[in-house]
């Protein structure tokens, strides 16, 4: 993880008359999104509506009543100057570590055994990895409560379908490229599906809807269909 | 209180208010009208609040019996006509208990907004009772208004709209919203920001996009309108994007060559070259572009497009201040 940078390594710019998105190079600044994020909530800056992170943004929308994207763009150059100087992300929480359950291959993951063969793997031991790693909640995005997660070991890293499936079920965990991530909904969708999680990523709970935040950290726990089945109920 | 039985819902109609805002970090889309200016003004016809449900529809096709008397305005461009009479847009009327609504398209614009006094009752999901039907959730049960549905009211009209409604001598208003405020232009022409990924286009795709015109797409919908045009090529056209946040009024370029134009209830996030952004006051006008018409746009500067927004919005606000002061 890099704690220096450079003051040239973000750039700031406008995408409409009340949103400006702060951009790093890669996704290895993604703990600087965080830590904008979280400072520009800490203040509470009157006019400031909503935040967006995603991978090496933050995107900011604006109530232009109170903030106009000119002045706002001068706030973030001071925020992020003094953030630097304190060269440190000790104040940053480490964001929530989430065992999500997941039933892979057969019917709830139909990608998996040509998805194994194709990376000269066999089924269980593409699980293995794919169980084994820990990954980063970078963004949410598509469809409401879909996470986008990084990053998937080399070894099993796929290619999109070249037709996207007219319908991917509800649950359905699914890789495109480095990326791995969860249908919340019945939808179309592009991913390879590998498995599938009982839970529900759209919650009755008003106060926390969604099963995902971004910066969640999130681990696979490989379960039998009999464990999916009484967890779905 | 139950008011309309639908008989025909016409192709595309949701309930609307102004949106569902603090969600984007978890991919919900913003959703809300497509013509927010004339949603507004409905809603400050018939004395309601800004933020009222509203029956959104795209061109036409609705017809309806009432079984209750009503305060009705439409807004936007139809054809609308109570039991075979002729009522204007852009002013407040009343409809009888027993009497049929008919809101027909009109050849100058797709959208309508059918506000009623006390608001159309619909289902709050993460605070606003905007339509989502790709998640099933919001408005009516989640989904588009059908024939047979019966529609209610959320609550009573207020002290505002009861006196609009007892002003009203025989059906119609004797006042309406001045032509001259409306924001349409018969040949629109409009504004756009540069795009944050402008610079990925080629020198010719940045000179093309300003002078030639583009067609809407019939394929346009609540997403995102869809542009017809000559093509517009990248620098690097294998270069990848990371994901980020788009916006409403962002002009998407994708990888086939396809322009999206991104509206109310466009993904949160995407990784596709933005040549340009509208500016924010054009949305409105451009949602009521019929498809098959060409379209041109022009560059303007944060500098123009910033004031030209809080305008539209002191537009709005003085409508509802000018009837507060005359009906309350």
């Amino acid at each position: 993880m890099e704690f220096l940078q450079d003051h040239t390594s973000y750039r700031i710019y406008p995408i409409s008359e009340y949103a400006v998105t702060v951009e790093w190079p890669s996704e290895q600044y993604f703990h600087l999104v965080r830590q904008l994020d979280e400072s520009l909530r800490n203040n509470a800056i009157p006019g400031c509506l909503e935040t967006v992170p995603a991978y090496n943004t933050l995107t900011i929308f604006l109530d232009i009543r109170q903030k106009d994207v000119l002045s706002f763009t001068a706030l973030l150059h001071k925020l992020l100057e003094s953030a630097e100087a304190s060269i440190s992300t000790a104040t940053l929480s480490e964001g929530r570590l989430l065992e999500i359950p997941v039933c892979y291959g057969a019917e709830h993951g139909p990608d998996l055994s040509a998805a194994a063969r194709h990376c000269g793997l066999t089924e269980s031991e593409f699980i293995d990895i794919h169980s084994g790693n820990e990954y980063q909640v970078f963004m949410l995005g598509f469809a409401p409560g879909f996470p986008y997660m990084g990053r998937v070991d080399k070894r099993i890293t796929l290619k999109r379908h070249d037709r996207p499936r007219w319908m991917v079920p509800a649950g359905s965990v699914a890789i495109a490229g480095a990326q791995t991530g969860i249908y919340p909904n019945e939808s179309p969708g592009g991913w390879q599906i590998i498995g599938q999680t009982p839970l529900p990523l759209l919650k009755d709970d008003p106060s926390d809807p969604f099963l995902f935040h971004p910066g969640d950290r999130v681990r696979f726990e490989p379960i039998t269909e009999e464990t999916f089945k009484s967890i779905r109920g | 209180m139950k008011v309309v039985h639908i008989l025909s819902a016409g192709q595309y109609c949701s309930l609307q208010d102004l949106g569902r805002t603090g969600y984007r970090s978890f991919g919900v889309p913003v959703s809300g009208p497509m013509d927010s200016y004339a949603h507004q003004i409905a809603n400050a016809l018939v004395g309601n609040s800004a933020d009222s449900s509203v029956l959104e529809m795209a061109f036409g096709g609705f017809e309806g019996r009432f079984s209750a008397d009503a305060l009705l305005a439409v807004c936007g461009f139809a054809n609308v006509s109570v039991d075979g009479q002729d009522v204007p847009c852009w002013r407040p009327f009343i409809i009888r208990h027993g009497q049929q609504l008919s809101i027909q398209k009109s050849l100058e614009g797709v959208y309508a907004y059918l506000a009623i006094g006390g608001g159309w009752k619909g289902e709050l999901w993460l605070n606003s009772t905007s339509t989502l039907t790709t998640v099933q959730k919001g408005g009516w049960q989640g989904r588009t208004i059908q024939t047979n549905d019966v529609l209610e009211t959320a609550g009573d009209r207020t002290q505002t709209g009861e006196n609009i409604l007892n002003q009203i001598k025989k059906t119609v208003a004797s006042w309406g919203i001045a032509a001259s405020v409306l924001p349409y232009q018969h040949q629109p022409v409009l504004h756009c920001l540069r795009g944050p990924e402008w610079e990925y286009f080629t020198e010719d795709a940045q000179k093309t996009f300003i002078q030639e015109g583009f067609i809407l797409s019939p394929s346009s919908n609540r997403m995102a309108s869809k542009l017809l045009g000559p093509p517009l090529p990248l620098v690097e056209p294998d270069k990848q994007l990371f994901s980020k946040a788009v916006c409403k009024g962002n002009i998407q370029v994708t990888p086939d060559g396809s322009m999206f134009l991104l509206m109310a209830d466009a993904q949160t996030t995407g990784g596709y070259p933005r040549i340009a952004t509208l500016m924010a006051a054009d949305i409105p006008q451009a949602a009521q572009i019929k498809p098959g018409r060409k379209l041109h746009f022009r560059w303007t500067s944060a500098e123009y497009a910033h004031p030209c927004l809080l305008k539209m919005d002191e537009n709005i606000s003085g409508i509802f201040q000018q009837i507060e002061q005359r009906f309350s």
